[in-house]
């Protein structure tokens, strides 16, 4: 029942905080100096959630694996910088997961 | 002749080819997901209630440890709803294209915003109010069926699948992917390497402080350079 529940509450908070900004006050109506700040949350966002997960991922790994994470996460970065292919980037990291899976093992 | 994929194909093929880029990056965060909530006994229904309700992988899976740790109710909620704050910057960036919409768009459609549908959307500004309302739709159902399928696969296949740790790499890879390309000016470089150190260190610390403490961070860093 706290599953449940805190799924529900939780999605009911998740909703209050999409619609924050949108609907109960459109942000158009806070400073300019926000919003034209918001143009870097794309590539501000992407790299923070990308820090989490490799610091979650590096701590529970030997050195190899973290190295081979860091690694491959460097390599990814270049070939997506060159394609703008995110189907690349992904199938690359599946790769990675793969050969860490059966290299390591 | 425009290609049916190109920027005047229907809405529903930009999203359906923009879900499809995403799409394995996503699933595997979906079944590491489900897998998860199989393995730490947090039950199917809440697990694919807070799929469709939630809408969002960090916090259900921050909600799903903390309850298998047993944390009191307050902290599953309060530290779930921190790591999805940024949804709060999410929604001011997209006002925007909100604003001319009618009043029940406004009000549902936002349910809709996660980091894929926040990112895709952003790299295709120039869709009219009509266009982007049909496109932000069929965007928000087709990553919602892929998500809440995943986590299913997740929960139902989880114990005959094989045991793989860094599967969520997947999904870094496919957020480095969206990242690269974004990367094509000094302020945008500033706010990415700004953001993700000290999403680092503040994730050291407070792991669900540490996505929205970096955003901040690099939306203030890559504001200061623009001046």
């Amino acid at each position: 029942m706290t599953a449940l529940l805190s799924m529900l509450i939780l999605g009911a908070v998740s909703w209050l905080f999409r619609i924050a900004f949108i609907t109960l006050l459109p942000a158009e109506r806070l400073p300019t100096r926000f919003q034209i700040a918001l143009d870097h949350l794309a590539p501000a966002v992407l790299a923070s959630i990308v820090a989490v997960e490799l610091v979650t991922l590096l701590r529970g790994a030997s050195p190899t694996q973290a190295t081979a994470l860091l690694a491959a996460a460097a390599i990814i970065t270049a070939v997506a910088y060159h394609t703008r292919n995110v189907t690349i980037a992904c199938a690359l990291g599946l790769c990675t997961v793969l050969a860490l899976h059966y290299l390591t093992a | 002749m425009r290609s049916l994929l190109g920027k005047t194909a229907p809405p529903q093929a930009l999203a359906l080819r923009d879900v499809a880029s995403v799409a394995p990056g996503l699933a595997a965060f979906g079944m590491t997901l489900g897998v998860t909530i199989s393995a730490l006994g947090f039950g199917t229904l809440p697990g694919l209630v807070g799929a469709g309700v939630v809408y969002g992988g960090s916090a259900q899976l921050t909600a799903v440890t903390l309850v298998h740790q047993g944390a009191a109710f307050a902290v599953v909620v309060a530290s779930a709803a921190i790591v999805n704050s940024r949804l709060l910057l999410y929604g001011a960036s997209m006002s925007r294209r909100f604003r001319d919409q009618p009043t029940w768009f406004r009000w549902l459609a936002p349910h809709f915003v996660i980091d894929q549908t926040y990112l895709l959307s952003n790299a295709r500004p120039d869709l009219d109010p009509r266009t982007f309302r049909r496109y932000w739709g069929w965007l928000g159902f087709l990553i919602l069926v892929l998500w809440s399928s995943s986590i299913a696969v997740g929960i139902v296949a989880g114990p005959a699948l094989p045991e793989l740790p860094h599967l969520v790499f997947v999904g870094t890879a496919m957020f480095l992917g969206m990242l690269a390309p974004r990367l094509t000016n000094r302020p945008a470089v500033v706010a990415a390497v700004t953001g993700g150190l000290a999403a680092a260190v503040i994730g050291l610390v407070r792991p669900e402080l540490g996505i929205v403490g970096g955003a901040i961070a690099g939306v203030i860093a890559g504001s200061a350079v623009r001046r």
